[in-house]
């Protein structure tokens, strides 16, 4: 994996071992941040893209992630785990972006607030997987552009970048609920929007076929 | 939902950011990160490494000052390796450091001769000093004969491993190892003499001087051997004469160096003994040049070929203990070709003593120069005994038979007492013919002869001398009588007399 290149270069003072995820022995600040941004820059880079479909302007949310991270530091914050933390700041700027961007048609579609949790207290994770099972997740990631934000954005925490649902109530502070229910209405969303779009290409040929 | 996770998960992991992406991200964090540097007081910290960790023990590591361990390991280094043997050097039998001397400072410098030859002088050396060390416990009182005996000892057991050395040599080359069994003779002799000149001197100081006798005799037997060997020994004449060479030239730089300080008296006689020794080995050559030339010469000629004489006498030194006297003498006369080989082996044997006599001159004259002990003890003439020439000697004699001509004068004015009339005719006859020979000798450049009969003549004369001595002068005789008796009687009287 190439994160772990830089790590080796830094010293090792005392006889710690660490966990799995994060930076190996204790550096200064400046290394430790360059440490996080080679591990975590591509995987935020990807999530950013994914949300909003912008390569640029992705690199940019990552830019402003990591020096809004800096200047947390510099304040003299200590920062304990970095990824959570980074993930956070990133998930706002993307939120922020949309907001700036509130011109397009899914703007009615974003505005789902007060989801009705009633409705779905028989939605489980369970659910949720069953619905997967029968989703074709490659086609299901060519249209996940496709999807309002507030699906995409539970679909890519969890199935880009592995959080747990936990993770992500903490991360976009709703309850776990909620999650499962975006996560299954998102899913539902891309298997209609399969559904369709095959139905579609089967009627093309059929009118080939009879022409 | 699995296959839909690693689906969607693997068509995600599609996107990622260029590697100049990256770099040019990279890069803009970096440079915002020095334009907003952090303040002092956390750039030294060092974050806090709140990971999942399996703490094992920490190490705690106490700093030393590498640079101070370094300087004084480096210091006692010194002191061991340095320090310690120099002053171990000075010391004697007996001495705490006396162990560091023999045992370690000795055998590494031992370790470092490596030729054979070198080997020999190291032995002679540790031989040398073995001696030194008993003299300067003597000197001091502090010559126990306990130690007197260990010493030597060593003197035996370093002889012994000179000898054999030279034997181990000898196998391999054996023309230096008679040039070493040269050397070794001569060191010996030296130090002979310079434990004579050692006891001579404690005699006349404080009348102890038995304490190196043991010692002193030790050395002159083991001297005695050496100089045996030696004589046996027959190196080549051009490995010999190149030795020479080389050794005189040492010898001529040594006094170079000292003639700044040396006194005069100490400038001449060193010189002399140099010219003494250059004599020597020109008289080898020519010998040498000779003898290969008769071995080429054609049988028809009946020249004389000219002698060439050397003859070479040590003075004997007056004190009693010493009972080796060297006289070497060596004379060769070639009256007719014919005895072709018979001169030519003799000349060789001429030719190897010379230069075996003029290399152990000049070792000796080296050890006089350069060892203070020797010069304490032993004069020059002692070691060196100089070398007269042809003229020196003919000047001698002749001098001689000056003498006895003067006291033949002052004899003549004396009356011979009737009771030793006969005594006095016989020596007189005598006399003259000792004189007889010695002046045709002389003429004839037979120095030998000369000598030997001018010194008769002159110890003669003395004799005759003493004998007449208590007579009263005719001389004075002869004025009373003249003035007694007229003028007329004196030329009657005068041959009476006589």
């Amino acid at each position: 994996m190439k994160e772990t290149a830089v790590s080796s270069v830094f010293r090792y003072n005392g006889s710690c071992m660490t966990g799995r995820n994060d930076t190996t022995g204790s550096g200064s600040h400046e290394q430790k941040f360059l440490e996080a941004f080679e591990e975590y820059g591509d995987a935020l880079f990807r999530h950013a893209f994914i949300r909003i479909s912008d390569r640029e302007k992705a690199i940019d949310l990552v830019h402003d992630t990591f020096t809004k991270v800096w200047t947390y530091v510099r304040n003299g914050h200590e920062i304990e785990q970095f990824r959570p933390f980074l993930y956070k700041v990133l998930n706002n700027l993307i939120i922020d972006e949309y907001r700036k961007a509130r011109e397009s048609s899914l703007d009615a579609l974003l505005e789902i607030d007060g989801v009705d949790e009633g409705s779905f207290d028989d939605l489980t994770s369970d659910s949720v997987e069953s619905l997967a099972a029968t989703l074709d997740g490659r086609k299901a990631f060519e249209i996940v552009e496709t999807l309002p934000d507030v699906y995409r954005e539970v679909i890519v925490l969890r199935f880009v970048d592995g959080l747990g649902p936990k993770e992500i109530s903490e991360l976009i502070e709703e309850s776990e609920n909620v999650i499962s229910v975006r996560l299954h209405r998102g899913l539902k969303i891309l298997r209609d929007e399969i559904t369709k779009k095959e139905t579609e290409i089967q009627k093309k040929r059929e009118s080939k076929k009879n022409t | 939902m699995k296959r839909f996770s690693e689906q969607f998960n693997k068509k995600a992991h599609g996107i990622k950011m260029r590697a100049s992406e990256r770099k040019d991200l990279r890069a803009r964090l970096v440079s915002y990160m020095e334009y907003h540097p952090l303040p002092a007081e956390m750039r030294t910290q060092v974050a806090s490494a709140k990971e999942y960790s399996i703490a094992s023990e920490q190490f705690k590591t106490v700093h030393i000052s590498s640079l101070f361990v370094r300087a004084v390991a480096g210091v006692f280094a010194l002191f061991l390796v340095v320090v310690i043997p120099i002053a171990a050097e000075r010391s004697v039998p007996g001495d705490v450091l006396y162990p560091v001397k023999t045992q370690f400072t000795e055998e590494l410098r031992g370790t470092l001769a490596f030729s054979p030859y070198a080997k020999v002088e190291w032995e002679t050396s540790l031989l040398e000093r073995r001696i030194a060390e008993a003299r300067l416990l003597a000197s001091e009182g502090r010559l126990s004969p306990e130690v007197e005996a260990e010493v030597a000892e060593a003197v035996k057991v370093h002889s012994g491993n000179a000898k054999q050395e030279i034997e181990e040599l000898r196998v391999s080359d054996s023309d230096e190892a008679a040039i070493a069994e040269i050397a070794f003779a001569s060191a010996l002799a030296v130090q002979s003499e310079v434990l004579e000149g050692h006891i001579a001197k404690e005699k006349v100081g404080n009348g102890t001087g038995h304490s190196v006798v043991a010692l002193a005799g030790v050395v002159d037997a083991e001297r005695t051997t050496a100089e045996a060997t030696q004589e046996l020994a027959v190196p080549s004449y051009e490995k010999l004469l190149a030795r020479v060479e080389s050794e005189s030239t040492r010898a001529y730089e040594l006094f170079n160096s000292i003639a700044d300080y040396a006194s005069e008296a100490e400038i001449a006689d060193i010189e002399r003994r140099l010219a003494d020794i250059d004599r020597k080995v020109m008289a080898a050559i020519e010998l040498h040049t000779k003898n290969e030339e008769l071995q080429t010469a054609t049988i028809t000629a009946t020249s004389v070929v000219e002698t060439n004489e050397v003859t070479v006498e040590t003075d004997e030194t007056k004190s009693s203990t010493t009972d080796t006297e060297v006289v070497e003498s060596s004379e060769t006369e070639v009256t007719s070709p014919e005895a072709g080989t018979e001169p030519t082996v003799n000349l060789n044997g001429e030719v190897n003593k010379l230069l075996r006599t003029a290399l152990t001159d000049i070792r000796k004259l080296i050890s006089f120069m350069t060892d203070i002990d020797v010069r304490e003890n032993v004069t020059i003439e002692e070691l060196v005994p100089m070398t007269l020439t042809a003229d020196e000697r003919i000047a001698l004699i002749k001098n001689s038979l000056k003498e006895v001509a003067a006291i033949k004068i002052e004899l003549s004015k004396r009356i011979v007492p009737e009771f030793v009339y006969e005594k006095y005719a016989a020596g007189e006859a005598s006399l003259e013919q000792h004189v007889a020979i010695a002046t045709s000798s002389l003429a004839a450049g037979d120095l030998v002869n000369a000598d030997t009969h001018a010194k008769e003549a002159l110890m003669i004369a003395a004799d005759l001398f003493a004998m007449t001595s208590a007579a009263p002068l005719l001389e004075e005789i002869d004025l009373e009588e003249a003035e007694e008796k007229a003028s007329t009687t004196d030329a009657a009287e005068t041959e009476e007399t006589l």
